[in-house]
């Protein structure tokens, strides 16, 4: 993915800036400089606005009411089933404007109030204005995202580099409310431990580890329905809205926060989005029944979908990008190609409301939750339902596919509940306060987390279901966050500050008890030896005892012995004297006899010895018992002495010590608190410095813009002028030789008359002398008549009299008509005499002009210096913001 | 009483501005209204519980004239103890606990009211039952046309008119989780913003932001959107004030005032929550805030719904300034002393009494369902004796075809048919035992409990073939209710009733009283054997626990061991159900004025008043003096001069149709038309199962029938629905008149004509015949004298009387009684 690199600053900036600018999104026009005339009134910029709010329910592609389609401009010129609607250039004779000002029947939106004053004025306003459709100084608002959001195939597995997770995020909620609100939908990201929850205008983004807050992602657009993250985790996905008002989805870049895709106009809140596993594919579905899927290349609609018959509840692409589930509120789920947007199968089985869907990461496997209390798993390739079993009484809310393999889901029975594949349940997950709607599995944590109806979202562990923490759909603010960090610190301080007081007591108290101690030392000593002295005599008089009553224990046992030994010892005595009595002199026997019967005597001896001991060991034994209990009572006796001393030797510091010493670490912790959020404060505030200083550069930016522009028309006049003086000097220099022309004719007309005058002149002289030479001729034509060629002679010369009579006449006539041509040239010399004068001070006044509007410009010049100086200053502040905000990025730990 | 309003800062002004003024006067009172007869002041005590309480008062004054006008702002108020309560715009709020009184005057009539305080200082929690389910009913969220329907509307479903209120809290608020409310911000949840048009609604916007409704829902919301922990006391009587009035004049305005008793004692002044409803909008409109605008003359019957009651009020309008003056009748009876007052009141003048003639043929047909003979028709017109009406009513009332004429209704009511169940022997015996109830003068309460509490064989004890025509036990229950109460209950089944009191409960309470009817087959297939099982119960469908048997309107008897419907039948047919006798003399009514007083007469409910109530319930108080005996009751309708009331018609009765200012045209009914027309003719006809020249009122099963009695309109006892029966003319009746061979063949067939021709009649005299038969008169000059110059220039005499006698059959005054 190429997402542009930002740095640490964008990310909070952008999303600040989003923040603050987002209602003015919706009126792109507010901020435009105006012309003369005001603002142009446009379809795309003021009346699809007003349309989308009032009239879009009805008059949309799909259901067309009337045969209306307000949705785009080409169907709001067409009209409907009564004809136009829009009458460009006059409100009063549009069809739609009687209806919507309610000055005809049917009084429009139906049931409804007539819409506001100013809504009415803007599409009074936008059809006298010839009902544009963009204003053309402006181009169509275009679609292209950002970034270029498609990936190369899509990831399967881990992605290389740092587990995705927001760098610096502003922390300061977007709205505080005073409770919650059921959360619909939670995500956690596959590859870090990252939580993203719905909340009020805002998407919370928390460690799932730590269970801290980690960023704060505006959602202007409503409430979220869904959350997604893109299959590699970088990207966020949140579909939500307004219901039935307005339904967008919008993709965020997880590090910086940057919000890089938006896309729907849906005209209820988005309800299920998914954007594929290659990043080129965003679906979203919700109350119009319709699934609409769009490209991330350009924000085009791709394919719409209309086959489900009741709301889109869910919308899943699968992970290796190739399908794509849909599911309805009327139990219908359907599987579709998704570059295509082709139907691929129909998962007919689910009785009501679907409520989620989920993949399993290989793509084989489609796991379906339903308010008709099953889980479903379906084959894809097939579209056959390989298991089902009842999973929630009451109906499932919420279910995923953990990357394992297993399931968790949630529903109306009040629990949530992680699944092998088989549906054996192998955990259960309660203590909700009510209904749980939304579940995930975080697996890098392996906890899991649920949120419930009242807006609670606890995080459980996975392996023992122990419930580890909350996490806060409704933020405090960071002031908040001071305010009780502060408390804390005042109270930890107070605690603190008397734990030193007391353990300094304790010291002073342990000095005065020196010598005390040392004498109690001494005693302690002795009772010890005293102690030891007696504990030693007990023991002596325990072994001593314990010795006789071995002996009498074993005596009872000799007795037995002996009295059994001497009956037969006895006997044999007997025998051995009857033996010896019948056979006297035996010495063997004799001797036998003898050993037996001195054996007898000894035994019986002995017996009498043991039976007459005992009563004495008896005594013995008593004694010796009585001596140990009385050095037992004595060492009763001093056990308590010797525990008090030994408490009296005990330094009184020492407790105090340990409790001082345990207290630093809380405090510490509390100072730490303080000073975190006083540095997300300032990050925050630097951020919306930094937002402040990049409108405000943006301003000057524009300002410097207006500048050159005003600069750029003065210019344009100075040219326009200097291109008049450069008319202006040729128009002169056709005068001047207009002049010269002119007077060149007066001259010429001159030369010519006296040619003229001498030229008859000369005719003049010879006529008489042809006269004569004809008088001649004639002569001699008389005198020689017949003769041809003086004849001839005669004629000639006759014609060449006429003829030169006539030239000279009208040599004569020109010379005469000359003065007064002369006359005439004169004046045309002078008329463009005056008018090279008159050019001539035309060049001067243009000139002066230029020369004045030259002199003009520098204003202008100024300003734009001006402007960019402000501008350089606005960059430069930006620059400082932006250093001063990178340098405040709070150090948040891991 | 509980109220739960947000008090507006203005009226915290008030309370400092009537803390140091007690007493304070709205608007001077009008110079030129002249003194009322009498000021009724509404409700007529104030209880206030809570601090949310409030209470707001109404003052009428009456005129001699019967006028009412509305008086409530130019009425003084003056509170005894006014550090108890305080007044803002004629409506009390607590202040501190204790008891005083508030007085009332206006032009110098004074009226005193009991205030009673307590809990002053506590705000109870808004509770879902209690205060949100009224907004969706007053802002009609749950009608039928909208949420309400059976599978709700854009997505979202409420139970129609609010039967299911866990439901509704359910659907609410964990259906869809997150969407319809949101508690982080509530005036984002959807439920808002649809109810004030803010984003699309295709129901439109509901109220204002800001509104009473608005408040409930946000504080509701705002505390959690809590359920109701446990119970809440169940709202057990609604009141609507005034009870009545007469507005003077086009543009008279009427506020009125709707106050709920609570199960727990407490009340609640529901003014604003009520939802208002008119039958008559054109005379009498209202609007949601509660205020009554009278529009032309007329008569209308305002209703207020609030939970499951709904109340009404009656509204007369006139005329401004009419001068009126009802004329000096002779009133025979009680009957024509309600019906007058009524009349007064509307300011209608009855018609005049109509003449012999017409008496004589609209009793005989009423009564016999015959036409008077000639003979009878002779015998009466020159009986000079004054009470000669009531004699020849008493006289009719002895004929057996009197019994045939109630025995078909009875059989109608009862659905006498075979069917697939019910063989013809079964039927007949059923229709025998019935006939022989009738016939003996049986009173009603006592066939009616042997009817109901009936056990044995179909053959052996007939009355239990009623179980077996129907074996529904929920079907059993509403016939039973709509036959002898005269209830339309089916409503109930699946909502609680829209425009009338009954709920849920009511009615499976009622139907539990069928569950233990025990059926088996006996030896003769045909036989069935109805007993009491005494096991089985019928379970609520919302939470589905089983119901005690309890009576419609009424206690919860002790069943333990006995029959069920015995029980049930000894409370039905007895003056201790409200409804039997009434329900029972108002078919009586219907029957001979053509028209019920609560018409359709098996549509009662509140929201169809009677439109003379004292009338009916006189009438039911003398049926039930009268042991049941409505031969007795049909001699007080007789005899009354409103019976006898001309069809001619004054102006100011002339669009009368209800009050019974005159009488009305009424087509024969299927059965006695034919009849009719068969006796006129001297005709006769055969029906299956009964012999030659038997009457079609004879023919028992509701089964059979012929082309004419079809087309006529005849019951077939399909169902108990006195729709059943048709009087509606249409075009296949005229043409089977005009063609078909019930009037011609039958002319032919009877050779009625012919004979007297044979006997030598002149033709003026069997032309005068032949309109006594036919009418019930003598033609009048003018048809004589036509006749007799047809018949002059005509030499086939038969041919033309025959055509007369046709004609005679085929005029319209023949086909109606009149």
């Amino acid at each position: 993915m190429s997402v542009r690199s930002c740095c640490k600053w964008a990310s909070a900036v952008s999303a600040l800036v989003l923040c603050v600018l987002a209602p003015s999104r919706a009126l792109p026009e507010d901020n435009k400089s105006t012309t003369a005339k005001g603002p142009k009134v446009t379809y795309e910029d003021n009346v699809k606005p007003i349309f989308r709010e009032k009239c879009f329910a009805c008059h949309n592609t799909e259901k067309k009411t009337a045969g209306l389609d307000l949705t785009n401009y080409a169907g709001a010129m067409a009209g409907g089933g009564s004809g136009p609607v829009i009458n460009p250039g006059s409100a009063g004779d549009s069809y739609l404007f009687s209806l919507v000002s309610h000055q005809s029947e049917p009084h429009m939106p139906p049931k409804s109030d007539k819409l506001p004053a100013d809504m009415l004025a803007t599409i009074s306003k936008w059809i006298d204005g010839g009902a544009l459709e963009t204003s053309g100084s402006k181009a169509a608002v275009s679609k292209k995202p950002k970034v270029d959001l498609a990936l190369k195939g899509a990831p399967v597995g881990r992605p290389a580099g740092s587990p995705p997770m927001p760098e610096h995020l502003s922390l300061e909620p977007v709205i505080r409310t005073t409770r919650a609100t059921a959360s619909r939908t939670v995500a956690v990201n596959p590859w870090s431990p990252l939580a993203a929850l719905a909340g009020q205008k805002q998407v919370l983004l928390y460690n799932t580890k730590t269970l801290e807050l980690v960023g704060v992602l505006p959602f202007p657009e409503g409430v979220p329905q869904v959350l997604k993250f893109s299959q590699n985790g970088l990207l966020l996905l949140a579909g939500g809205g307004r219901g039935a008002a307005s339904g967008r989805v919008v993709v965020w870049n997880v590090k910086t926060g940057e919000r890089i895709f938006e896309v729907g106009e849906e005209l209820d809140t988005v309800l299920g989005a998914d954007i594929s596993a290659d990043q080129s594919l965003i679906a979203l579905g919700g109350p119009s029944k319709m699934v609409r899927v769009y490209s991330t290349a350009d924000g085009s609609l791709k394919s719409t979908m209309k086959k489900h018959t009741d709301w889109v509840t869910a919308v899943a692409f699968s992970p290796d990008g190739v399908l794509l589930a849909t599911a309805d509120r009327n139990g219908g789920v359907v599987i579709w190609e998704a570059q295509t947007g082709r139907e691929y199968a129909v998962l007919a089985g689910h009785a009501t409301a679907v409520t989620a869907l989920s993949w399993r990461i290989d793509s084989n496997l489609l796991a379906t939750g339903s308010e008709d209390t099953t889980i479903k798993l379906w084959e894809p390739e097939n579209g056959t339902q390989v298991k089902t079993w009842g999973a929630h009484g009451g109906g499932v809310t919420s279910i995923g596919f953990t990357r394992d393999g297993r399931l968790v889901s949630c529903g109306r029975d009040g629990v949530a509940k992680l699944w092998d594949q088989n549906g054996s349940a192998k955990q259960t997950f309660s203590g909700f306060a009510d209904l749980p709607l939304c579940v995930a599995y975080c697996d890098e944590t392996n906890r899991l987390v649920a949120g419930d109806w009242t807006g609670a979202i606890r995080v459980f562990n996975g392996p023992d279901a122990k419930q580890l923490g909350l996490l806060d759909a409704d933020p405090p603010t960071l002031v908040e966050r001071l305010d009780s960090a502060q408390k804390s610190l005042t109270t930890r301080e107070s605690e603190h500050v008397q734990l030193a007081e007391r353990l300094k007591s304790a010291k002073v108290e342990s000095t005065k008890r020196h010598a005390e101690l040392e004498a109690a030392g001494k005693e302690l000593a002795a009772a010890e030896a005293n102690w030891n002295t007696a504990s030693a005599t007990a023991a002596k008089d325990k072994a001593t005892a314990e010795a006789i009553a071995a002996e009498i224990n074993a005596t009872p046992a000799r007795i037995t012995a002996l009295e059994g030994a001497i009956p037969p010892l006895k006997i044999a005595a007997e025998k051995s004297a009857q033996a010896l009595a019948k056979i006297t002199g035996d010495k063997d026997l004799s001797a036998a006899a003898a050993i037996v019967k001195a054996q007898v005597a000894q035994k019986t001896k002995e017996l009498d010895d043991v039976k007459r001991r005992l009563p004495e060991l008896k005594k013995k034994v008593e004694k010796a018992r009585a001596t140990q209990s009385g050095s037992e009572k004595h060492l009763a006796g001093l056990k308590p002495g010797l525990e008090s001393l030994r408490k009296r030797a005990m330094d009184p510091a020492i407790p105090a010590q340990a409790a001082f010493d345990a207290s630093v670490q809380p405090l510490a912790q509390a100072q730490h608190n303080v000073a975190r959020w006083s540095e997300e404060i300032a990050f925050r505030d630097k951020a919306v410095l930094v937002a402040a200083a990049q409108a405000k550069a943006a301003q000057l930016a524009e300002a410097v813009q207006a500048a050159q522009a005003a600069y750029d028309t003065a210019r344009a006049d100075v040219t326009k002028l200097e291109q008049s003086v450069a008319a202006a000097v040729k128009e002169s220099e056709v005068a001047t030789a207009g002049v010269k022309k002119a007077q060149d004719f007066v001259v010429q007309l001159g030369a010519e008359q006296q040619a003229a005058g001498r030229h008859a002149a000369i005719i003049d002289a010879l006529v008489p002398a042809l006269g004569e030479a004809l008088a001649k001729a004639e002569e001699a034509a008389r005198r020689g008549p017949g003769e041809a060629d003086v004849a001839g002679q005669v004629n000639e010369l006759k014609q060449l009299i006429a003829k030169k009579t006539t030239e000279s006449e009208l040599l004569k006539k020109s010379a005469a008509e000359k003065p007064k041509a002369i006359e005439t040239a004169r004046s045309q010399v002078a008329v463009a005499e005056k008018k090279a004068a008159e050019s001539k001070s035309a060049i001067d006044a243009a000139k002066k002009k230029v020369l004045e509007a030259q002199a003009g410009l520098k204003p202008f010049e100024e300003r734009i210096a001006a402007a960019k100086a402000k501008a350089g200053e606005g960059t430069k502040i930006l620059e400082a913001a932006k250093k001063n905000l990178e340098a405040a990025a709070p150090h948040r730990a891991a | 009483m509980r109220q739960h309003v947000r008090l507006p800062l203005m009226a915290f002004a008030a309370v400092l501005t009537v803390a140091l003024v007690p007493v304070w006067v709205c608007a001077a009172e009008s110079a030129a209204s002249p003194k009322p007869a009498e000021i009724l002041v509404y409700p007529p005590d104030v209880q206030l519980t809570t601090a949310r309480d409030r209470q707001s008062l109404i003052v009428q004054a009456r005129y001699t004239d019967g006028i009412t006008r509305d008086v409530t702002t130019d009425a003084k108020f003056t509170l005894v103890d006014s550090k108890l309560a305080r007044f803002d715009k004629q409506t009390l709020y607590p202040v501190a606990d204790g008891s005083t009184k508030v007085d009332i005057e206006y032009a110098g009539l004074k009226v005193t009211l009991p205030v009673s305080v307590k809990s002053a200082k506590v705000t109870p929690a808004i509770s879902f039952k209690l205060d949100v389910m009224p907004v969706f009913m007053k802002s009609g969220c749950n009608m039928g046309s909208c949420h309400g329907s059976a599978r709700g509307k854009d997505g979202f479903r409420l139970s129609l008119f609010g039967f299911d209120p866990d439901g509704d809290y359910q659907r609410l608020t964990r259906e869809l989780s997150g969407r319809r409310i949101n508690l982080a911000i509530p005036e984002e949840s959807l439920l808002i913003q649809k109810a004030l048009g803010a984003v699309p609604h295709t129901g439109g916007k509901r109220f204002e932001a800001g509104c009473e409704m608005y408040q409930t829902l946000m504080t509701w919301l705002k505390a959690g959107a809590v359920p109701d922990p446990g119970e809440v006391p169940k709202v057990v009587a609604l009141e609507i004030y005034p009870k009545g009035a007469v507005l003077d004049g086009k543009g008279a305005t009427q506020r009125l005032s709707v106050r709920a008793k609570y199960a727990d004692g407490t009340d609640r002044d529901v003014t604003t929550l009520a939802y208002y409803m008119t039958n008559n909008d054109v005379s009498a409109a209202v609007a949601q805030e509660g205020v009554v605008t009278a529009g032309a003359r007329g008569e209308a019957f305002i209703m207020a719904r609030f939970s499951t009651y709904t109340v009404g009020s009656q509204f007369i309008v006139l005329p401004k300034g009419l001068k009126f003056e009802f004329p000096k009748v002779i009133e025979n009876n009680y009957i024509d002393t309600h019906v007058n007052a009524k009349l007064k009141k509307l300011r209608i003048q009855p018609s005049p009494v109509c003449g012999d003639e017409e008496f004589l043929r609209r009793v005989t047909v009423d009564v016999t369902g015959t036409l008077p003979t000639v003979d009878e028709y002779n015998r009466f017109m020159k009986d000079a004796s004054p009470d000669k009406r009531k004699k020849v009513v008493d006289d009719l009332l002895t004929r057996k075809e009197f019994v045939e004429i109630w025995l078909m209704k009875w059989a109608e009511l009862l659905q006498i048919r075979t069917n697939q169940n019910i063989s013809t022997k079964s039927m007949l015996s059923y229709y025998t035992w019935l006939q022989n109830k009738i016939a003996s003068n049986v009173p009603m309460d006592v066939m009616v409990q042997e009817l109901l509490g009936s056990q044995g064989g179909t053959f052996a004890n007939p009355a239990t073939n009623y179980y077996q025509n129907e074996t529904d036990t929920l079907k059993t229950a509403e016939n039973v209710a709509q036959v002898f109460m005269g209830m339309r209950i089916q409503c109930s089944q699946c909502h609680n009733h829209p425009f009338d009191r009954w709920t849920m409960d009511d009615y499976y309470g009622f139907a539990a009283f069928f569950s233990q009817i025990g059926r088996k087959p006996s030896e003769d297939p045909r036989e069935l054997i109805v007993f009491n099982s005494g096991g089985g119960d019928v379970r609520h469908p919302v939470g589905g626990r089983v119901m005690q048997p309890k009576f419609l309107g009424g206690e919860v008897p002790d069943v333990a061991g006995k029959d069920r419907r015995d029980i049930l039948a000894k409370w039905l047919a007895s003056p201790k159900n409200p409804y039997f006798a009434k329900n029972l003399a108002n078919i009586v009514w219907a029957h001979f004025f053509g028209r019920g007083i609560i018409q359709e007469v098996d549509d009662v409910r509140v929201s169809n008043p009677a439109v003379n109530a004292e009338l009916l319930d006189e009438l039911g108080t003398k049926f039930t003096e009268y042991h049941y005996d409505f031969k007795r009751l049909v001699k007080d309708i007789c005899a009354s001069r409103t019976y006898q009331l001309s069809t001619e018609v004054n102006p100011t009765n002339v669009d009368d149709h209800r009050n019974f200012a005159h009488a009305e045209l009424r087509r024969m009914r299927a059965e006695v038309m034919l009849d009719c027309i068969s006796q006129a003719t001297d005709t006769k006809n055969k029906f299956p199962g009964l012999p030659l020249g038997a009457r079609a009122v004879q023919v028992a099963d509701g089964n059979t029938s012929t082309y004419f009695l079809t087309t006529f309109g005849r019951a077939t006892r399909g169902t108990a629905c006195s729709c059943e029966v048709r009087v509606e003319p249409n075009l296949s009746q005229a043409l089977h008149l005009l063609n078909g061979d019930s009037s011609n063949s039958k002319i032919h067939e009877g050779k009625v004509v012919r004979r007297r021709l044979e006997e030598k009649k002149s033709p003026e005299s069997i032309l005068e015949e032949l309109y006594v038969r036919c009418l019930c008169r003598r033609p009048t000059a003018r048809e004589k004298g036509a006749l007799t110059a047809l018949l002059a220039e005509n030499s086939n005499k038969r041919q033309v009387l025959e055509d007369t006698f046709w004609a005679l059959l085929n005029s319209r005054e023949f086909l109606f009684n009149h």
